[in-house]
């Protein structure tokens, strides 16, 4: 094989590529945007509930417990005017529980009585019993506070809105001391880290489609018959045109690994195998550009199947969303794409220590996965070849 | 005949070829029916249920300090969907290794009983599940307050001693009506997707025409460069609204969605698809090549569903997130469809809605026509 035939084959589809502002575009900068607006979502999704809160009725202890409320990590409190508006979103899903204090919930405290916060939800939905917990925890909280407040007041004959600083300064005498570890096992890696994976996998796939389209037009327009002509032998064509697809596509996944972990700090584990995850899957990426624009007769039809087959795969794989979500049934079809594998690889490495004994399945997986495209590649470009 | 007549049989005519080669392609046609409800069905599985909080909390400690351990154990457990559930152990080491081994979520370690105050309570978390470590670290808070109640008041077994009730109680309080399940919520967010993607069939087959030649033999035709277009137009509709059809009525079959007052929600879905053919017009009218058309449309389209909150929940996403979505015809659309499915809303109930969509039709469809118009005109 003459390097020096194979070079020029693979330059021609990189020099295309990067000297469009637009493809530019489309390998890192859009990759890198829908990383950050979905690892934001998924993050926020994972770290905190959306709970409703009618607006708190006037009154100092009204106004504490919907600041408590506020201040709770798990909590992202949204304000609504009235409980219909509250219960229409809750009933849309825009939030998973709602909050209604009482508007005379001061004066019941004052005459020592129980005011009843209402907690609006589906209970049948793991979320609002999530949500539930969290808002009990801390009503629980305040109200230990009150009776304090009422005991001390009572003692003193003053107000119990006068008596709850001191309450509180004593309901804090215990301190709270917390540790942080990282679990050995495999944790479910959210947020950004893993929105760059899925994107990764999605966005390489996407360019290798779009090349798709470029394949079927040089196939049409003879370019392929004219290099038959020329010196270059069929494995130097084969390997040129394969060449220039990977080259392409490692390039791409590196910078996103690289863009990724600058701007959002993001995991990724033992480099080496993240590397091998790269190489695997480019090799499965730029085959299928072979693959999808030799069995396609326009340029047309390859739109449709590259779209068709972007959004399916990107969906079944794991790229938008963890396919641990998703029933068991479903994640095991879902592996049926190589995008799975290749995401599932990238999770286990940023959320463990492990390098590539960590990932061998994954890694076999697609390994089985390039082979296989590689060599039904190869065997429908010589196909080509031949057909002129 | 009169010039009407005749440029409706034409367009007829049109569309009529433009689907019969739809039809006739197999491929196309599984990508364009089959896809959508494939992925609206998976997507509508892992987003429908968010999140799955599933979690085991080791408790070690003694005493007064347990009993209100036990005490918050009702907290969390209920139900099929148990959401924490309290192990309680002896040993302070084996509940860290629990965390550490991935075997328990979180740990609260109680002071043994007797222990001087302020003696802390202690909580283990595991950093990769915040959600949990965070509820964990607020029971702990809990524990402490009551703790400390407790030895201000002067009460043996708990500062409201038995029989006395709280003094804020909790009423839980079902909606009148359900809440929408995941294939409500999410079925109708990836046909909306997919119906972004299907836009980009008039930039492509507009490409195709003008590649084959097609194109310049129309225009010496009388059908008017309008005709054409509206004929890439038209099928696009066609197309478009039997993909959302497919995906409603197969997630009615499968997953028992139920999607409110279909005429309202069939008028929010025909504007909904008007607007987007609008933007595939554009989209033609800016992709001089097929290379191009394949950047544009994928671009579009996931752009439009980013910032429309179609394939993220705009719950997740920052307050200025939901105003955003608010200017985008698929927002609006998926707000308005929710509120159908969801709340009965009716024709009248969606109204601005549907104002603000068909705005946005008239606007940016006629920017793209008039573009498009002028590079089929040369």
């Amino acid at each position: 094989m003459n390097l020096s035939r194979v070079r020029p084959i693979a330059g021609v589809l990189i020099r295309r590529t990067l000297r469009s502002p637009g493809e530019i575009a489309m390998l890192v900068i859009v990759p890198l945007v829908a990383a950050f607006v979905f690892g934001l979502a998924d993050q926020r999704a994972n770290d905190s509930l959306p709970v409703g809160l009618v607006r708190a009725p006037s009154g100092a202890l009204a106004h504490d417990l919907a600041t408590q409320l506020r201040a709770e990590p798990e909590l992202r409190v949204r304000d609504f005017e009235d409980a219909t508006s509250m219960e229409s979103a809750i009933r849309r899903g825009d939030v998973y529980a709602g909050v209604e204090i009482p508007d005379n919930y001061d004066q019941l405290v004052d005459d020592g009585r129980a005011p009843a916060v209402d907690l609006v939800g589906d209970g049948t939905q793991s979320t609002f019993v999530a949500a539930r917990a969290a808002v009990a925890l801390v009503i629980d909280r305040e109200s230990q506070t009150i009776a304090l407040a009422r005991r001390s007041s009572g003692e003193r004959s003053a107000s119990i809105a006068s008596a709850i600083p001191a309450a509180r300064r004593v309901a804090a005498a215990t301190p709270v001391v917390v540790e942080k570890h990282t679990a050995r096992g495999l944790t479910r890696e959210t947020g950004l880290a893993r929105s760059v994976a899925g994107m990764l996998v999605f966005f390489v796939f996407t360019t290798s489609m779009g090349h798709a389209i470029t394949f079927v037009g040089d196939r049409r327009r003879g370019v392929f018959g004219r290099m038959a002509t020329t010196r270059a032998r069929d494995a130097e064509i084969v390997t040129g045109e394969i060449l220039g697809q990977f080259a392409i596509c490692v390039f791409q996944g590196a910078l996103i690994v690289a863009a990724g972990t600058v701007l959002f700090s993001a995991r990724w584990g033992d480099l080496r195998a993240v590397g091998v995850v790269v190489v695997l899957f480019a090799t499965v990426s730029s085959s299928m550009t072979v693959i999808v624009g030799r069995f396609v007769d326009d340029e047309e039809r390859v739109g449709w199947v590259g779209d068709g087959l972007l959004a399916v795969l990107g969906v079944l794989g794991g790229c938008f969303f963890s396919l641990r979500l998703v029933p068991g049934w479903l994640r095991v079809v879902g592996h049926v794409a190589p995008h799975a594998w290749a995401v599932d690889a990238f999770e286990r490495l940023g959320a463990t220590s492990g390098g590539i004994a960590a990932v061998e399945l994954p890694l076999l997986m697609l390994t089985g996965f390039a082979v296989t495209c590689f060599l039904l590649a190869v065997r429908q470009l010589r196909h080509s070849l031949e057909a002129g | 005949m009169t010039a009407l007549t005749s440029r409706f049989a034409y367009l007829r005519v049109l569309v009529f070829r433009e689907l019969q080669q739809l039809i006739r392609d197999p491929v196309a046609l599984i990508l364009t029916l089959v896809a959508p409800v494939v992925a609206a069905m998976i997507a509508s599985a892992a987003l429908g249920s968010p999140p799955k909080i599933d979690a085991t909390i080791a408790v070690v400690g003694s005493g007064s300090s347990l009993d209100n351990a036990a005490q918050l154990a009702v907290v969390g457990a209920s139900g099929r969907d148990t959401t924490l559930r309290w192990h309680v152990l002896n040993d302070q080491s084996q509940a860290r290794r629990m965390v550490s081994d991935g075997m328990a979520t979180a740990a609260l370690i109680l002071p043994p009983a007797g222990a001087p105050a302020p003696t802390p309570v202690g909580v283990v978390v595991n950093r990769n599940a915040r959600l949990v470590a965070d509820l964990a670290t607020s029971a702990a808070r809990t524990i402490a307050t009551r703790l400390s109640v407790t030895r201000a008041l002067r009460a043996g077994d708990g500062p409201a001693g038995p029989g006395t009730p709280p003094p804020i109680a909790v009423s839980l309080v079902s909606p009148h009506r359900r809440a929408l399940n995941g294939a409500e919520l999410y079925g109708p967010v990836i046909a909306v997707f997919f119906l972004f993607l299907a836009s980009n069939f008039i930039a492509r087959s507009m490409r195709a025409d003008h590649e084959r030649g097609t194109l310049a033999r129309l225009r010496v035709m009388p059908l008017g460069t309008g005709t054409i277009i509206a004929g890439k137009l038209v099928t696009m509709l066609v197309v478009g609204l039997a993909e959302f059809a497919t995906v409603l009525v197969v997630m009615s079959l499968v997953s028992h969605a139920h999607w409110g007052n279909l005429l309202t929600l069939s008028a929010v879905v025909l504007a909904l698809t008007l607007a987007i053919g609008a933007v595939g017009l554009v989209n033609a009218s800016i992709s001089r090549s097929f290379e191009a058309a394949s950047r544009v449309g994928p671009l579009v389209a996931l752009g439009f569903a980013v910032l429309g909150g179609n394939l993220v929940p705009l719950q997740n996403l920052p307050p200025i997130a939901r105003r955003i979505a608010d200017f985008t015809p698929n927002g609006v659309a998926i707000r308005g469809m929710r509120d159908v499915e969801a709340n009965r809303a009716g024709l009248p109930g969606v109204a601005g809605a549907l104002f603000l969509i068909l705005g946005f039709t008239i606007v940016v469809g006629g920017i793209g026509y008039s573009r498009l118009r002028r590079r089929v005109e040369g």
